[in-house]
């Protein structure tokens, strides 16, 4: 597997230059080092599913061995083992010199070292670290920095590299992460700023008449972008805010996402609780939809809107057979809840057993809740179940 | 929430969940993918099973979910509720009986249960369960008292009683205002009704609606833009909606009286729905207005022109209302004085005659303008001989004169 020449990958780090780099480089001054970070948080992530599974079956997991590299990291996580991957963005950025202690001190940032940062803080969002994510993202400041330039490291420069050696990722997840912190309009000011960048880029891309590709992949980053700032929106629970946001991208959309937009809509409306709104998108999911899985599944949250829940149960029982049978677990879920508020309590929690793949989260909690419900201490359904998961 | 009353060890155990409307899944683990990323592509695969769902991009799910938390319940919304009873032991019980109650600030209401049924048996580690619904009507503290009893399989009669304390607190607010419209054409009365969100999130209105009382008529006056586009109005909690009503008097004129001090106006109907759709309604209980005193007696124009041609003779035709309770003797005097630009042509000092309680009478008057624009009529001056009390009536009406 060969890297690929800077020319075919240039394009993915194009970044218009900024003020402070221009003033820094008509200077000559390349000593100072303005970003820098370093670890905070280096305790290793506990293996929760192998514990479970030595647990319950005395069964010892074990996880695979990888390379400590970005070929590691990769593997891991295509594997799923994304704590396991966690900790090693722990080593590598200790290996690099970035660990404990340097954030705040002069160190070397390079290509790796601000690959290692993006991979982590990743992981870091989809693990739910949110704390300690906005204490090592701290030392990134505004990502504004010349030394967040390629330009601004000659040796790099003379080989031909321009524009920003900040992956993308870390942008966008610098724009989200104050959503955690008690100042979350600061991620709109984020978000917006790095919108109006984005745009800049494909501006220019166009006037440059790049090819059809990457201004396909700079228009997939400004959607990105935009379905953050509506998440940080629906957050502070400005949902008219994040329905506009929306539906600017909704003007814009293929089919299949245009459906998944107009699904989440509803959901929105439902979430405000206003009428109005359900029966508008619901109106244009139904033209858009019919006869789909998408069509009885809408139908269906529709209904539990409106506490009709025996129809509600109706629409996701025909949902599944657009499906294929109980192999969607949205739709057994939903139709197991709507048994329980139909008063059906035992119906419902046998229904959300039934289901033959994996669980999901959600479906595990409901058993859970259900169960706490009509289960005895010495009920043994539960545990068989979660016996059931361990063992896929 | 929940206590306990009986004494020595159950064979059952009784549970409550409330059941406020389910709530979508939220995602906590969210992530913008760029899609040229090494990294974020494998990790949004990962995060899949697990959300159960394909994108970490969305920020709520549409997987329903089971109650876990007990959110506050107010006034005008229905308490649903699911009470269930265990057999946590080995042996069967039978005879079971299941009495609901719900204890509020003034009464004990008791609620429909067909979990009472004292046929029926209960096997080891089985449940009975029922759905129960209830419009709560009152604020203020709550109790929901469950009453178990049963038999053992030794015969034996068992009984126990579980508790469950909740506030109910009140969802919104009503301020009302009253505007008269009337000066001596307009009848009119303007309602400003204000709607605060007193709840701990938002709530959106569906129907803010005034039913008037026999005596008016109501109209709403809303904004121009109403298009369904917008949804219903979202109040998010303590802002405030206003609403203005326009209520016409639905008699007919000579019945003045029905309007002097308080009058009933009529009641509002408010229906609003909170998150995941639930429910709300509320009726105001019914407003009150105090009318403008408007003294002994009344004076209204009938007809005027509006528009009149200089040095023109002109009729006005007024009427008088006798709204005071005892007769009054009353004559006609015009002052000329205060209006230099309109000259009296009619006779000062005409007897109108007795007027009764209640009733009235209808004069004319007789006038010409002597310049043009707008002018006033004024000094009209009506004296009740029996109390020899003169009423003052200027600035009664306008006239454009060309």
């Amino acid at each position: 597997m060969s890297q690929p020449s800077w020319s075919e990958v240039e394009y993915l780090y194009y970044w218009p230059e900024n003020e402070r780099l221009q003033i820094v480089v008509a200077a000559q001054r390349y000593e100072t080092v303005y970003t820098m970070p370093g670890l905070k948080n280096v305790e290793s992530l506990t293996d929760k599913m192998a514990y479970a599974t030595l647990k319950l079956k005395e069964v010892q997991i074990q996880r695979p061995t990888v390379a400590e590299s970005v070929e590691g990291l990769k593997q891991l996580i295509g594997l799923g083992h994304l704590r396991a991957a966690y900790n090693l963005t722990i080593t590598l950025l200790n290996n690099y010199g970035q660990g404990v202690g340097k954030a705040g001190q002069p160190t070397r940032n390079t290509f790796e070292t601000f690959e290692f940062w993006s991979c982590r803080f990743q992981l870091m969002m989809a693990l739910k670290l949110h704390s300690e994510l906005l204490e090592e993202l701290a030392a990134f400041e505004t990502l504004d920095a010349p030394d967040t330039y390629f330009q601004y490291y000659p040796a790099l420069l003379q080989q031909g590299y321009i524009g920003s050696i900040i992956p993308f990722n870390l942008r966008m997840i610098h724009a989200e992460a104050p959503r955690f912190s008690p100042d979350p309009i600061e991620s709109i000011k984020r978000c917006c700023a790095l919108e109006e960048i984005t745009k800049q880029v494909i501006d220019q891309m166009t006037i440059e008449s790049r090819s059809e590709n990457q201004i396909k992949l700079w228009k997939q980053r400004l959607e990105a972008v935009k379905l953050m700032k509506a998440r940080c929106w629906y957050t502070m629970k400005e949902f008219h805010q994040c329905i506009t946001v929306y539906q600017e991208l909704l003007s814009k959309a293929t089919d299949d996402k245009r459906a998944r937009l107009l699904q989440l809509l509803l959901r929105i409306s439902v979430v405000i609780g206003d009428e109005k709104l359900v029966e508008k998108f619901s109106r244009e999911i139904t033209v858009q939809n019919s006869g789909s899985q998408n069509f009885y599944l809408h139908k269906g949250i529709k209904d539990s809107f409106y506490g009709n829940y025996a129809k509600a149960i109706n629409n996701f029982q025909n949902a599944q057979k657009t499906s294929g049978g109980l192999s969607n677990p949205t739709v057994v879920n939903n139709e197991a809840i709507c048994q329980l508020y139909n008063g059906k309590v035992e119906d419902a929690r046998s229904h959300l057993l039934s289901f033959s793949a994996v669980p999901t989260e959600p479906i595990m909690l409901n058993v859970n809740t259900i169960s706490q419900l009509i289960s005895t201490s010495k009920d043994n359904a539960k545990q068989q179940f979660l016996l059931n998961i361990v063992n896929k | 929430m929940a206590t306990t009353e009986g004494t020595k060890d159950q064979l059952l155990a009784l549970k409550v969940m409330r059941m406020s409307r389910p709530t979508f899944n939220e995602f906590a683990s969210t992530m913008g993918v760029d899609p040229a990323d090494p990294f974020a592509s494998g990790i949004e695969k990962a995060m899949s099973g697990v959300n159960g769902c394909d994108s970490m991009e969305l920020p709520v799910g549409s997987y329903l979910m089971a109650p876990t938390s007990i959110d506050n319940i107010y006034l005008g919304e229905t308490f649903t509720f699911y009470i269930v009873v265990l057999n946590e032991s080995e042996q069967i019980c039978s005879d079971i009986s299941v009495k609901v109650d719900l204890q509020t600030q003034t009464q004990r209401i008791t609620l429909q249960s067909k979990l009472g049924d004292t046929q029926s048996e209960l096997l080891p580690s089985r449940s009975l369960g029922q759905m129960v619904m209830h419009e709560i009507k009152e604020t203020g503290q709550h109790i929901l008292v469950c009453s178990v009893s049963y038999i053992t399989n030794d015969g034996e009669k068992m009984f126990f009683r579980k508790f469950f304390k909740f506030p109910v607190n009140k969802p919104i607010d009503v301020r009302t205002k009253f505007y008269n419209a009337e000066d001596n054409l307009n009848t009119d009365v303007y309602l400003e009704a204000q709607i605060q969100n007193l709840c701990t999130s938002s709530i959106v209105l569906e129907k803010v609606q005034m039913e008037p009382s026999e005596a008016y008529t109501c109209q709403e006056i809303k904004p121009s833009q109403s298009s369904d586009e917008f949804g219903n109005v979202y109040l998010p909690p303590k802002t405030v909606r206003q609403y203005l009503f326009c209520l016409s008097p639905s008699t007919p004129d000579n019945a003045l009286t029905h309007y002097r001090g308080v009058s009933a106006i009529g009641k509002l109907d408010m229906q609003w729905r909170s998150a995941m759709g639930e429910r709300g309604r509320l009726q105001t209980s019914s407003l009150q207005r105090m009318a403008p005193g408007y003294g002994d007696i009344r004076l209204s124009v009938e007809q005027i022109p509006g528009i009149i041609p200089l040095l023109k003779p002109f009729v006005i035709v007024c009427k008088l209302y006798n709204c005071c309770e005892r007769s009054l003797d009353l004559i006609l005097s015009l002052d000329g004085s205060l209006q230099p630009d309109v000259v009296f042509c009619s006779t000062s000092g005409q007897h109108l005659g007795q007027l009764s309680p209640g009733k009235s009478v209808q004069f004319s008057l007789n006038a010409f303008a002597t310049s043009a624009g707008l002018q006033h009529i004024s000094g009209i001056r009506i004296t009740d001989t029996f109390l020899r009390r003169t009423y003052e009536h200027d600035e009664i009406a306008q006239i454009f004169v060309n």
